[in-house]
Parts: C-alpha cells; sequence; structure tokens
C-alpha cells in the first residue's frame, strides 16, 4: 500500500516534469521562431535607429519633436486659415497672419535641418512602412568583421514569386495588386512600394 | 635665540604651505583643465582635419540598435576613407555581415554601389566635397557617419552644435598620448580621445543618443591615418560593372502613400 502511494507521487512527479519540459520547448521553438522571422529587416533584428547615423545631432531629441510640432502648428495654421476666409475681410487679415506664422515656422524647420544636416533624414525614410525588403539580407550582430565573412544573399524580393515589369529602365515588381521598386536606401538597397508603372 | 626659533616656524610654515598650493596646482594642470581648453582643444582638431588636403582612415565602427524586445544589439562596420580637396572622396564599407559597398565622389557625380547586390545609384553633384557630403546625407538621405568631421569647415560645424566640453585627462591607453575630453550638442553627448601632438587626429569617438529609447550609442575607433596618401585618379573614378544594375535613390522616389485596401495613391505624388 505504501509502495503504490510512493509509485503514484513519482509518478505524478515525472508527469509534471515532462508537462514542464515540453512546454518550456515550445515556449523556445515560438521564441526561435520570432527571432528567425525576418520583421522588415534583416535576421529579424532591426538594424536602424538613431546610432546609426553616427551624427552629432539626432532626430530622436529636439529635432523630431520640433519637427513633429512644426507640422502640426502648419496643420493647425491651415484649419485656422480656412475658417478664416469663412468669416470675411476680418478674418482674411487673420488668415494672412496665420499663414505669415506658418511659413517663418516652417523657415524655421528648413534652416533647423540645414544646420543639423547629418541628422539621419535618410534612416527615418527607411523606417517607414514603404520600406519592406532590406537588400543587406540577413544581418547578423557579430563582433567584427572578417575576411572569411560570406557576402550575404542580394536584396530579398518583396514577394516569392513577382512578376516584373521594366519601364523606362526602372523594373517594377508586381506582388498582388501591390507594386514595388528596388532603390538605395539609407544602409544599401531596399525595395520600396511604389505607384504602378506607368501606363498599367 | 627665541627670535631665530619663531623665524623657523614661520620659514618651516610658508614652506609647507608652498609645496601644498604647487602640488595643488601640478595635480589641477594633469587631471583637469580649464573648459576653455577643452574647446579649444576640439576645435583644434576639426581645424587640424578641414586644414588636411589629402588623407586616408581607417574607422573600425560599432552602433547600438535597440529591438522592440527592449533588447540591444550591435552592429560592426569598418570603413577606409580617401578625401582628396576639393572634390574627390571614396569610402569603401564593409558591414559584419559581409556587405560591401563603395561611395566614389568625382568632383561632377557621386555613385554608390552595393556588391552584394549588384546594385548602384548615381546622381549629378557638380561642386566641393562638403557640398556633396551635405547632399549625400540630408538630401539623398545616405548613411555616412561622422561625416561632420571630413568637411573642409569641420571646426565651425562642431563649434555651431557643441554647447559644453570637460577636459577628462590625458591617457596613453589607446596606444598614443591622448586627450580624452566629454561634451553634448543639442541632442548628442559624445566623447572624444583627440592626439596629444603635432597632430590633433581623432582616435577614438563614442556618441550617445540620451533622448532615445536605450540611448544608444555609435562608436568609432580610427586608424592608419595618411595624411599624404597620393591616391591615384581611378580610385575616384566609378565604372558600373557589367552585370550591375541601376537603380534610384530611395530618398528621390515619389513619395507613395497606398491607399486603404491597398489602393493605390494617386500618380505623380512628389514629396
Amino acid at each position: 500500500m505504501r509502495s503504490r502511494s510512493w509509485f503514484a507521487a513519482c509518478a505524478t512527479v515525472l508527469a509534471f516534469t515532462l508537462l514542464g519540459t515540453v512546454t518550456n520547448d515550445a515556449r523556445a521553438q515560438r521564441g526561435g521562431a520570432r527571432g528567425g522571422r525576418p520583421g522588415g529587416q534583416g535576421g529579424g533584428f532591426s538594424s536602424e535607429g538613431p546610432a546609426a547615423s553616427g551624427a552629432f545631432s539626432s532626430r530622436s531629441g529636439s529635432a523630431a519633436a520640433q519637427g513633429a510640432q512644426t507640422r502640426a502648428s502648419g496643420g493647425r495654421a491651415s484649419a485656422q486659415e480656412s475658417r478664416a476666409s469663412a468669416q470675411g475681410t476680418a478674418g482674411q487679415n487673420q488668415a494672412a497672419r496665420q499663414e505669415a506664422r506658418a511659413g517663418a515656422q516652417a523657415g524655421r524647420q528648413q534652416a533647423y535641418e540645414d544646420e543639423h544636416w547629418d541628422e539621419g533624414k535618410g534612416l527615418a525614410i527607411a523606417a517607414t512602412g514603404a520600406v519592406v525588403g532590406r537588400a543587406a539580407g540577413a544581418m547578423t550582430s557579430a563582433t567584427a568583421t572578417s575576411a572569411a565573412t560570406p557576402p550575404p544573399p542580394p536584396a530579398a524580393a518583396p514577394c516569392s514569386n513577382p512578376t516584373l515589369v521594366p519601364v523606362g529602365g526602372v523594373t517594377y515588381s508586381q506582388c498582388g495588386s501591390t507594386w514595388y521598386t528596388q532603390a538605395y536606401g539609407a544602409s544599401g538597397p531596399v525595395y520600396v512600394q511604389s505607384a504602378p508603372p506607368p501606363g498599367s | 635665540m627665541r627670535g631665530q626659533t619663531k623665524w623657523t616656524v614661520w620659514l618651516g610654515a610658508w614652506l609647507c604651505a608652498a609645496s601644498v598650493l604647487t602640488a595643488g596646482f601640478c595635480e589641477a594642470q594633469e587631471a583637469g583643465r580649464s573648459p576653455s581648453d577643452a574647446r579649444a582643444l576640439l576645435l583644434g582638431m576639426g581645424e587640424f582635419l578641414g586644414k588636411t588636403q589629402q588623407l586616408s582612415v581607417t574607422v573600425r565602427a560599432a552602433y547600438d540598435t535597440v529591438q522592440a524586445s527592449g533588447q540591444k544589439v550591435e552592429w560592426n562596420e569598418v570603413r577606409t576613407l580617401t578625401l582628396s580637396r576639393p572634390d574627390r572622396l571614396r569610402v569603401e564599407s564593409e558591414r559584419s555581415n559581409g556587405t560591401r559597398s563603395v561611395v566614389v565622389f568625382d568632383g561632377k557625380e557621386i555613385s554608390t554601389f552595393d556588391q552584394s547586390g549588384r546594385v548602384y545609384a548615381q546622381a549629378a553633384q557638380p561642386g566641393g566635397v562638403d557640398e556633396t557630403l551635405v547632399y549625400f546625407v540630408r538630401d539623398l538621405g545616405m548613411r555616412l557617419p561622422l561625416a561632420v568631421l571630413f568637411m573642409s569647415r569641420a571646426a565651425s560645424e562642431l563649434e555651431r552644435r557643441v554647447r559644453a566640453v570637460e577636459y577628462v585627462e590625458r591617457t596613453g591607453i589607446l596606444g598614443a598620448p591622448a586627450h580624452h575630453l566629454i561634451g553634448r550638442t543639442d541632442t548628442v553627448n559624445f566623447q572624444v580621445w583627440i592626439s596629444d601632438g603635432e597632430q590633433p587626429l581623432p582616435q577614438r569617438i563614442v556618441l550617445t543618443y540620451p533622448a532615445a529609447p536605450g540611448q544608444p550609442q555609435f562608436r568609432a575607433e580610427f586608424s592608419a591615418w595618411n595624411l599624404a596618401p597620393q591616391p591615384a585618379d581611378a580610385l575616384f573614378t566609378f565604372t558600373p560593372p557589367a552585370a550591375a544594375s541601376k537603380i534610384p535613390f530611395a530618398a528621390a522616389l515619389p513619395q507613395y502613400a497606398p491607399g486603404p485596401a491597398g489602393a493605390p495613391a494617386k500618380k505623380g505624388a512628389t514629396r
């Protein structure tokens, strides 16, 4: 009787242990799949960010905020301008003032970008959803370059079997109803979602 | 006798005080210079680089990217830059995944070629290296880390951006005597190690982006400085390989905003 109880206890512990192992394996596999799935950047890991620019200015700081603020202010100015024009002559003066203010803000933004030209505008372009394929392929986080490092595969196509349509020296790739064009991005060739080729 | 003793005590006290003050002054000279010295060292580096007509250097760089998980990944690259003012530039790069690329400016056009994809992009760019660096980074949206340092007006570019500089120490830990400075711009904190000597060249730079999530860094170590490389003209000539395809710069493409459910946006939309 006593040995049966021991046997039951041992069997229960063993069952829980096996169940735990299977669960951990499943978690690990899911984690591995996440890590290995391309996420629009090489190898599933993003290689874009403020530090990639190696610049003495950064859009992550005040610049981006200022840009967004300026754009927002521009939008507010436009809305106010629309309301003002509907209110007649008095409103027209106000609209002119708003327009001048928006123009001045845009000018300041332009001046800021001229002064902080190295802050990585291109990386912001690369970060848009329009860029789908990183030509660099699966980028690894190796700690040093080596002459023995094999070159990565060429630019990954935006889909498995795109229809290629060359028009005017540009090759368009069609995936379903979506069109892409290969272009040189901040860190290398990428596929950028584009308008359909002319005449299509 | 009593007067002589008093005089001796006073002399001893003065000697002690003088030695303490002298030691303190020397230590201050060694450990921390005045802020004006630190700024002068930084701008001196910029002036020296800007006035150098020809140079080549190898830059071994690494930068962090913060992933969605919050974890940082370090990416590495090696660049060899050859510069011949006023209008010649070549930058060869190798990234940690083996990707190799080259950027060539010949005074008329700027070209960039990706060896693994065998594609290149090219844009007309008459002018000097300064204008070309700005055009390449700001207008074409391309990466060229530390581009500011290779302009002829590097000193004024640094002076305009840098809000504070401090002297940390004099060190030889990188292999040659260097001044270690820290500083900040409006958005970037930086450290730089500048060679102590006739040629105030940067040995190492660390840039930190404090406003970005995870405060990522860009780190670069400079080696193989050559201030008289005498490069051949062919080095600054880009001839596309036979099998290479020309593609546009992404920044030069018309901005495309897909409509709802993947409907194409109006044609001819420009940024």
